[in-house]
């Protein structure tokens, strides 16, 4: 048995003051060593995979953002923080992309975040049938996002699209969803939100369902019901889960590209650029690699931003228990 | 390695536009041992593989394998497929696969990506310019060593060989070339009374939108015309219509009371008349009947012919002050890839070679639509058949002699997008047209200035 101040067997003492020197034996070097090597061994794979996927073209992007380049010439040319400069000059196409993104980020994914939990209360009560409509609500989440846009592209269409049966009801002509730039974001916006509504409202239904019960009954004998109980004992209970939506709904939204490139192209004008496809439209349109490196740095510089603000928000405002 | 400094000035000067001649013997520069370009030191590159090629089909074994990435999807597709298939049964030695990357941008990304990845396809497609920035990055390799008495740029439409060349080497050979065309639903037209098989003015056709209108498609009143997105190609010969320039030299919109005045006629049209519209596809419109008339290349000749069930009419580009208008040139041609092999170079000079038969040039118009661009190909039977009993094909040919090369604003990117996103304001957002020309401008005089040593260097002042 050992003592609560005996150091434990092959750990070296923090304090090296000891007047007799620690020796491990070397058995248990042995076995430190394999266990190294199998940390190594385990961890390895992945770690290369990162570094060589996710942490070099980072770093080489921002690299890049200090150069002037075409992709076709053989090497990058060094211009200093010029990009930048152009970038951040008023009335530069930067200025809308943030102003969109801003708009379809917010809109989608407060959007989704009701409508999800809506859906998932719902599904909840186990009314009959619930079964078919998570699985149709869920459909959409598992379609590619071009489908989405080309299914949209038609439902918007106001010659024969679903928008103009839709408008014609009220005796109203179909806006011009994709063509015009005063429709043109909320067109991309509906088409997104409503591929992850399913999603989300997946992922509130089971979270619903694992709710505590003493909790509600507690809360029952105290004559909790209806909105109240919802209120104060459902969405607090549900933090945790929306913190978790909010920030992936914020990152996935960021980076949504693959609606807008069937939907609008991103017009008409810059009406519908996102900072997305501002990045892909620099780099593989214009080929203006220098540019297109700058503005996935801004982008990843604020996506880390709004990350750190929202988990400096969630350690006040989620109650994991 | 040394870098090679690609000037825009390299691009026009090897274009020829403007000075008339191709003179890129004054005006490179110095080019690295692996730059290419002029003065490149093999028509071979090291470390240049081939790309993925795919299954290759069993009775092709054993062959030398190349590849082309076609910019071209559907119909084209199925034409350029046919002609690939005819290829590999006509002979014992090569397999030519191909593969389909989306359109000419789509095929600028894959082919600048491939260059970073050192594996690329042995022949590409390009449109007018594009092919130049590559042949200063050093990925194209001369044609001339393959030319012989059956082959050479003296078989193809002459007036289309002029952007063929860089210096005194030819890096391209024409192939898919075109003008733009004005289709519409001759069926309506006859039913309505209205004239058909003529040039149209703007005016007569703002003229017919009530007519036009007075006819339901869908439960919807049929709109005279549709705009699209991306008419800047188009807008070319708009404004020519109108008898305005959108530069000269370096004097953006010289005369801006026709700019303004075409403008006007393009929003006023939209709305308010409500005759014409900003089209999400004007071409699948057209197809269902919801709109009488568009534009299209006449490259989409075949494909809307197949597609509409209504007789298909086709006409020179409206005029207006002046007709029939000057149209700008469009399309592509056929380029060799630098590689690291001699052998799928010979091979794929083989293949252009047999593209450019009468037979296959007689075909590919026969299937699209595009010009048969090789001469000899206006004899052939079918060529001859076709034009007896389907006179849109022989309006698209007609329409060649006021093919012009565009202002040249318009040879950059940044200026055709410019121009289509003015005309998606006026037509789509009803946008005020002194502002839009306002800023059009603003984006114009940019391009020219940044361009200026460049453009001087043509001897455009």
């Amino acid at each position: 048995m050992t003592t609560l101040l005996q150091p434990i067997e092959g750990i070296r003492p923090r304090s090296s003051k000891s007047a007799v020197p620690q020796r491990t034996s070397p058995q248990i070097r042995r076995r430190n060593r394999k266990d190294g090597l199998l940390f190594w061994a385990l961890i390895l794979p992945n770690l290369v995979a990162i570094v060589v996927f996710g942490y070099y073209p980072t770093v080489y992007n921002f690299v890049l953002s200090f150069t002037d380049w075409d992709f076709v010439q053989p090497a990058p040319v060094v211009v200093g923080f010029e990009n930048y400069v152009e970038l951040f000059q008023s009335g530069s196409m930067l200025m809308d992309a943030l102003r969109n993104t801003a708009i379809f980020v917010l809109v989608a994914v407060i959007g989704t975040l009701f409508g999800g939990m809506a859906i998932g209360a719902l599904l909840a009560q186990r009314l009959r049938f619930s079964g078919l409509v998570r699985t149709i609500a869920f459909a959409p989440h598992m379609l590619p996002g071009a489908a989405i846009g080309v299914l949209w592209l038609f439902m918007f269409d106001p010659n024969y699209g679903l928008s103009r049966w839709l408008f014609s009801m009220f005796g109203m002509e179909s806006p011009s969803w994709t063509t015009t730039s005063d429709f043109s974001l909320w067109s991309i916006t509906i088409a997104y939100a409503w591929q992850r509504l399913g999603f989300v409202a997946i992922i509130y239904y089971t979270a619903i369902l694992d709710l505590p019960k003493d909790i509600y009954e507690a809360a029952a004998l105290d004559g909790a019901r209806g909105w109240g109980l919802f209120r104060y004992t459902t969405l607090p209970l549900l933090s945790p889960v929306t913190f978790f939506l909010t920030i992936t709904g914020i990152i996935a939204a960021a980076q949504t590209f693959d609606i807008i490139a069937t939907l609008t192209n991103g017009g008409p004008g810059t009406s519908s650029t996102t900072l997305p496809w501002m990045i892909y439209d620099q780099a593989f349109v214009d080929f203006n690699i220098g540019t297109s490196a700058a503005t996935a740095t801004v982008m990843f510089a604020l996506l880390l931003v709004v990350t750190l603000v929202q988990t400096k928000y969630a350690s006040k405002q989620v109650h994991y228990s | 390695m040394q870098n090679f400094p690609l000037t825009r000035r390299h691009l026009l000067s090897a274009m020829g536009v403007g000075a008339g001649t191709a003179a890129l013997a004054a005006c490179t520069g110095p080019v690295s041992a692996d730059g290419g370009g002029e003065g490149a030191a093999s028509n071979l590159r090291s470390g240049f593989s081939q790309a993925a090629l795919g299954e290759i089909p069993s009775e092709y074994q054993g062959r030398t394998n190349i590849l082309f990435w076609a910019p071209w999807t559907g119909g084209l597709f199925e034409a350029m497929t046919e002609q690939f298939a005819m290829f590999n049964e006509a002979q014992t030695e090569i397999y030519a696969a191909i593969e389909s990357v989306g359109g000419y941008a789509d095929l600028n990304t894959a082919f600048t990506a491939a260059l970073q990845a050192r594996a690329v396809p042995d022949m590409v497609c390009f449109p007018e310019m594009q092919w130049l920035q590559f042949y200063f990055a050093g990925a194209l390799t001369p044609l001339d060593s393959h030319f012989d008495d059956e082959w050479n740029l003296d078989v193809y439409l002459q007036n289309f060989i002029g952007e063929s060349k860089a210096g005194d080497e030819t890096y391209v050979v024409p192939f898919a070339r075109s003008t733009p065309l004005f289709y519409y639903n001759k069926s309506l037209f006859n039913e309505l009374g209205l004239p058909v098989d003529t040039q149209y003015t703007w005016s007569q056709l703002r003229e017919f939108g009530a007519e036009i209108a007075s006819v339901q498609s869908s439960g919807q009143e049929i709109k005279t015309f549709a705009y699209s997105g991306g008419d800047a190609w188009f807008a070319n010969s708009w404004l020519w219509a109108f008898d305005g320039v959108w530069s000269d030299g370096f004097q953006v919109m010289p005369d801006e009371a026709k700019v303004s005045e075409l403008m006007t006629f393009a929003n006023e049209w939209v709305h308010v008349d409500g005759n014409a519209y900003m089209a999400q596809d004007s071409h699948t419109d057209f197809q269902t009947g919801l709109v009488a008339a568009v534009h299209g290349s006449t490259a989409s000749m075949r494909g809307l012919t197949e597609a509409v069930d209504f007789e298909l009419g086709a006409a020179f580009m409206p005029g207006e002050v002046n007709q029939p208008p000057t149209v700008p040139t469009g399309g592509s041609g056929f380029s060799l890839v630098r590689t690291e092999s001699q052998e799928r170079q010979d091979a794929t000079a083989e293949l252009l070679k047999f593209l450019a038969t009468p037979a296959m040039s007689g075909k590919w118009h026969i299937d699209s639509g595009y010009v048969p661009i090789v001469q000899a190909a206006a004899d052939e039977p079918q060529v001859q058949e076709l034009h007896a009993t389907d006179p849109n094909f022989t309006v698209a040919i007609q329409q060649m002699e006021n093919a012009q090369t565009v202002a040249p604003v318009n040879w950059f990117q940044s200026g055709t997008a410019a121009l289509s996103e003015a005309f998606a304001s006026l037509t789509g957002d009803d946008a005020d047209v002194q502002a839009t020309i306002d800023t059009l401008r603003g984006e114009y005089e940019g391009i020219l200035e940044d361009n200026r040593e460049d453009l001087e260097a043509l001897g455009i002042s």
